[in-house]
């Protein structure tokens, strides 16, 4: 028998489910592991669910969940990434499908925490203090990864003309 | 004038990455899993923690030990096998290493440094069995290299000494999935397996009218009772037989878990390792492993 908050847990991943595996996507970059680590979480916030829906937002306890799974494995090593010189899928491609799988690369080499820090920030739009207390690292520490890390995405991303190349002399000095 | 951070970007720039990452997410596949999906399985980790820790909590009545790393040489390949198993099976090359971090890894952090004492192979798939410094876990390789934890058990407990011949650490129980939603159906099953002492080369299981004898590897033993997907799990699970026989046949132990045997027992320095119910006399406690 299905209980009132175990329906609220079923309407929650049939609401959220497709957007926390986004952000996994762009955390791990793999459609696989995205689906794992979402689903790894998400099994995480059942046994959590009644107590987490009196205390804290779902929706920022489920993204700390993903996150710390994410982050953990990199005490794993056999779950590295590893950055391939020319990642599959490559027949065919289109301008579209370049500029992806460049992105993708350019994430793929940024380390974990600025990774996260990249996709917290822009992708999830969260704030630096917020970011950093999930990362469980300084302030200071978020803006530079972050900066760090849209410097990496922002060569892609000249390369299809999306963003202007930066002229020095515009530099806030 | 557009803002620039000390690095030269603005937020023009923030919204072209945005806008970038949203585009890279737009091609994923459909989603694989579902909220009533998730839901079972949440439900099937509680109800196995629930019950193994209930396991463990009575097992653990009394003990207060010392607890050190178990060390073994440990077979190549370990594995137990049932009298009466079904047909021919996978065979698969394990490192049992990676074996065990990546059990440890299913477990969650907090599982510390792990070993694959027991492999145990049937119809339902590869159950292996791992002991750590104060934790004995259940750990699925059937779609290997998938590791799913299946159970786990820690605390006070620890493993250093073993309380008789016998030990019963690990019992766990799940009612299985009949299949669906893209998924390959499980059986339910009823797990039972602890520790030995270096004299007994076979154990029988009883869980209610079955039995399951194997032979003890790297002095543990490991046994699974498969039932169909969807019946209920066995309340008797508490309430399990175990028998103990050395490489002559002779009987060396045999008690049932419910409740667990009375006994006092004594490490070398006279400090008791374990002590279940009111005894007077205690005997020798066994070093493990």
């Amino acid at each position: 028998m299905t209980t009132d908050w175990e329906r609220d847990f079923v309407d929650y991943v049939g609401a959220r489910g497709r957007a926390l595996r986004a952000t996994a996507y762009l955390l791990c970059g793999d459609w696989h592991r995205a689906e794992d680590l979402t689903q790894t979480s998400l099994t995480k916030l059942y046994g959590v669910w009644r107590r987490i829906e009196r205390t804290e937002s779902v929706d920022g306890y489920a993204r700390r969940v993903l996150v710390r799974t994410y982050l953990d494995e990199r005490r794993r090593p056999w779950r590295r990434e590893r950055v391939a010189a020319d990642l599959p899928e490559q027949a065919g491609r289109s301008d579209t499908a370049d500029e992806r799988l460049d992105l993708l690369a350019a994430l793929a080499r940024l380390p974990r925490t600025q990774r996260a820090a990249v996709v917290l920030r822009y992708w999830e739009d969260l704030g630096v203090a917020e970011c950093a207390a999930l990362l469980g690292v300084s302030e200071g520490t978020v803006k530079s990864a972050s900066s760090r890390g849209l410097a990496a995405l922002r060569e892609v991303l000249q390369g299809s003309r999306r963003i202007e190349p930066q002229r020095t002399e515009e530099r806030v000095r | 004038m557009k803002v620039r951070d000390k690095n030269g970007y603005d937020d023009q720039d923030a919204s072209a990455v945005r806008t970038a990452l949203a585009e890279l997410t737009e091609t994923g596949p459909p989603l694989g899993f579902s909220g009533q999906g998730l839901l079972s399985a949440g439900r099937r980790r509680r109800r196995i923690r629930i019950r193994i820790g209930t396991a463990a909590v009575a097992a653990a009545a009394g003990v207060a030990v010392a607890v050190a790393v178990p060390s073994v040489v440990f077979d190549a390949h370990p594995a137990s096998t049932p009298t009466g198993s079904p047909g021919t099976l996978r065979t698969v090359a394990y490192d049992w290493d990676e074996v065990a971090r990546r059990c440890a890894r299913s477990n969650g952090p907090g599982s510390g440094s792990l070993r694959v004492y027991n492999i145990y192979r049937d119809a339902g798939g590869v159950l292996a069995m791992l002991y750590g410094r104060n934790i004995v876990m259940g750990c699925d390789l059937t779609h290997w290299p998938t590791a799913v934890v299946a159970g786990s058990a820690s605390g006070d407990l620890g493993f250093e000494w073993l309380p008789g011949p016998v030990s019963v650490d690990y019992r766990a129980g799940s009612s299985g999935y009949p299949g669906g939603r893209g998924r390959d159906p499980m059986p339910g099953y009823d797990v039972v397996g602890g520790r030995v002492a270096s004299k007994v080369t076979r154990v029988a299981v009883s869980l209610g009218a079955d039995t399951l004898t194997v032979r003890s590897v790297n002095k543990t033993y490991l046994v699974r009772f498969l039932h169909p997907a969807g019946q209920a799990l066995r309340p008797d699970l508490r309430s399990v037989r175990i028998k103990g026989y050395d490489a002559e046949g002779r009987l060396l132990a045999d008690f049932d878990t419910d409740p667990d045997p009375p006994g006092c027992y004594r490490r070398p320095d006279g400090t008791i390792a374990f002590r279940i119910g009111p005894n007077e006399r205690c005997e020798p406690a066994l070093r493990w492993p």
